[in-house]
């Protein structure tokens, strides 16, 4: 196998960490690093890397549908372009790929289809799906991408002919010729990443299939540090096949260290209205007058209520784990309206509860205290 | 000391501690609204005391206004219109109307409902709680069902006897429909088929006038 032992030890590694990390509610949003990058740090940015030559891609993505309707635990798209290369002119192994990428709050699926230059070994075409899962802080993440290839092998042609006229015996000729050869390769790959706070730690492996029922054994560790909120460094040791780099703008195939620099690094993005926070459950029990309400959003940093028991004054509720808040508030019997705010965001009504028309900002939700 | 002086020192000592421990609407009115602007809002506020109308939602909306940095007219005006839809709501529910069913109707009625729907609704549900059927009224209306649709539904619910628990039902799937995409006024429609289908024929309210037979809340 071709995994050395220290990747298996990162992988080790990124397993005990999750099992001993406390869960509690995420101040980082869920999904890998490559697909949830936009979000964390806008539209566009730039990674360079050096594994023993230096390289570049470029990435951005695009939030689909409509901003703003992020609520509840609803689905979220975004489309995703990018392209990468070798060297200062970029004319060696350069690849561009598009990708669709769908998530809830703790799980996602992608689609994509990404293109190489003909002097790029492992494939010209690439069509790969993966889905995630978070189990904060532990992600799990699986893919498949296959590949049409193209290469040369050698293949020995031989023939026979009469050695004399007239004779029986056969003169034997064998001769070795390049013979150029498309076909498919599939490439299946795992990862397992743990993440906390800047920091992401991962090994990704695989098998890639190829012409000749080859199989091939790979495997990478990686190293995410987010240095500011514009800069992340990155780190890998090991080797990741062109089917497994073709999505993934931050990836390289060896050991390798680099910089993702993004410039428009701004909260007011196109896409943060796309991919906010939202939140994906409402609780509220009354006990002794006192109402005791429950908001779940696990990508919060802030969650905030007002309502007419708290004089309309924002009141910020105290994290538990799993994602929920909470607030304890002296409510009299009767009608009372509600709204909750996410990271300094817009008001809004908690999931389920029935809306009334606001007067000042919006709609509020109704909560009905007999 | 005799008992009727205990009595009175015991209730003088309630009254002045829940006075200390919840500050009164005029305190909390002053302490956070110009002094011209409160005694304005006051004002309306002891107006609808007089009429026997529930307070506490002026004096919330006046506070609200004051934290969205609303300006001073901007808030007299949300509370005047928050006391004229409280007054008609009562008049529209009846003199026996309870504090939060004149809070819900005068609600329904800022979201455009019509006072008669009220009237109605009253008429259907004679003796049991009208917050729900008036809150889910303004749920729909709030989410784009046009205000005859909306009244005309929850009127037809509550008149085939639904329950609060089955209006809130019939309001969440309606919510869900309209959240997937589906336009308001055909999810309400699905939403009040579904509603009729699951009540039993037994379980239906008769029209006003009829049997006395019904399931009240």
């Amino acid at each position: 196998m071709n995994v050395p032992r220290s990747l298996r030890n990162a992988g080790a590694l990124v397993v005990v960490l999750g099992l001993i990390a406390p869960v509690h509610a995420s101040d980082a949003p869920a999904g890998p690093q490559w697909l949830r990058a936009p979000r964390e740090r806008g539209p566009l940015a730039g990674t360079f890397a050096f594994d023993g030559h230096a390289s570049w891609g470029l990435d951005t993505a695009i939030p689909l549908g409509r901003p703003g309707a992020a609520g509840g635990s609803r689905s979220r798209y975004a489309l995703g372009m990018s392209i990468a290369g070798r060297g200062i002119d970029g004319s060696q192994d350069l690849r561009v790929a598009a990708l669709m990428d769908g998530r809830r709050n703790r799980s996602g699926l992608w689609l994509g289809a990404a293109g190489a230059g003909s002097a790029t070994p492992g494939g010209r075409l690439h069509v790969g799906a993966g889905l995630w899962r978070s189990f904060a802080p532990v992600e799990l993440e699986a893919g498949v991408v296959t590949s049409a290839v193209e290469g040369r092998h050698n293949e020995i042609v031989s023939w026979r002919y009469p050695q004399y006229p007239d004779s029986m015996n056969l003169r034997d000729t064998s001769t070795v010729q390049a013979v150029g050869y498309n076909g498919l390769a599939t490439t299946a790959q795992t990862a397992l990443r743990w993440h906390r706070g800047r920091v992401e730690l991962g090994t990704i492996g695989g098998v890639t299939l190829g012409e000749g029922n080859s199989l091939r054994r790979w495997g990478q560790a990686t190293l995410h540090f987010r240095t500011t909120p514009r800069l992340l460094v990155l780190a890998a040791y090991g080797q990741r096949p062109p089917a497994s780099l073709a999505f993934d703008p931050t990836a390289r195939p060896r050991t390798m260290v680099g910089a993702q620099l993004a410039l428009w690094a701004s909260p007011g993005w196109a896409m943060a209205g796309a991919l906010t926070a939202s939140v994906s459950d409402w609780r509220a029990q009354v006990r002794d007058g006192r109402l005791v309400a429950f908001v779940r959003s696990r990508d919060a940093r802030r969650v905030e209520l007002v309502g007419d028991f708290t004089d309309w004054t924002p009141v910020r509720l105290t994290a538990l784990e799993g994602g929920w808040w909470t607030g304890t508030f002296e409510v009299a019997p009767g009608l009372h309206q509600v709204q909750v705010r996410l990271d300094d965001g817009p008001w809004r009504v908690p999931p389920r509860l029935p809306h009334t028309t606001g007067e000042f900002a919006g709609e509020a939700g109704v909560i009905v205290v007999d | 000391m005799s008992l009727r002086p205990a009595l009175l020192l015991a209730c003088a000592l309630a009254f002045a501690t829940t006075a200390h421990a919840a500050p009164s609407d005029e305190e909390r009115l002053r302490a956070r609204l110009s002094p011209e602007v409160a005694d304005r809002v006051l004002v309306v506020v002891r107006s609808a005391s007089d009429q026997g109308l529930p307070t506490r939602g002026l004096v919330a909306r006046a506070l609200e206004g004051e934290s969205r940095h609303a300006p001073a007219a901007a808030i007299l005006d949300a509370v005047a219109r928050q006391a004229s839809a409280l007054s008609a709501a009562r008049r529209a529910l009846g003199p026996g109307a309870r504090d939060a069913e004149i809070e819900a109707g005068a609600a329904a009625l800022l979201g455009g409902v019509p006072e008669d729907t009220l009237t109605s609704l009253r008429h259907v549900r004679t003796s049991g709680s009208l917050v729900i059927p008036l809150v889910v009224l303004a749920d729909l209306v709030a989410r784009g069902v046009p205000t005859p649709q909306a009244s005309e539904t929850v009127l037809a619910a509550t008149r085939a006897g639904a329950g609060d628990p089955e209006l809130l039902r019939m309001r969440e799937r309606v919510n869900q429909r309209i959240t997937k995409g589906e336009a308001p006024p055909g999810a309400t429609r699905e939403g009040l088929r579904e509603l009729l289908l699951r009540t039993p024929w037994e379980q239906r309210r008769p029209p006003p006038g009829g049997s006395a037979k019904g399931n009240s809340p």
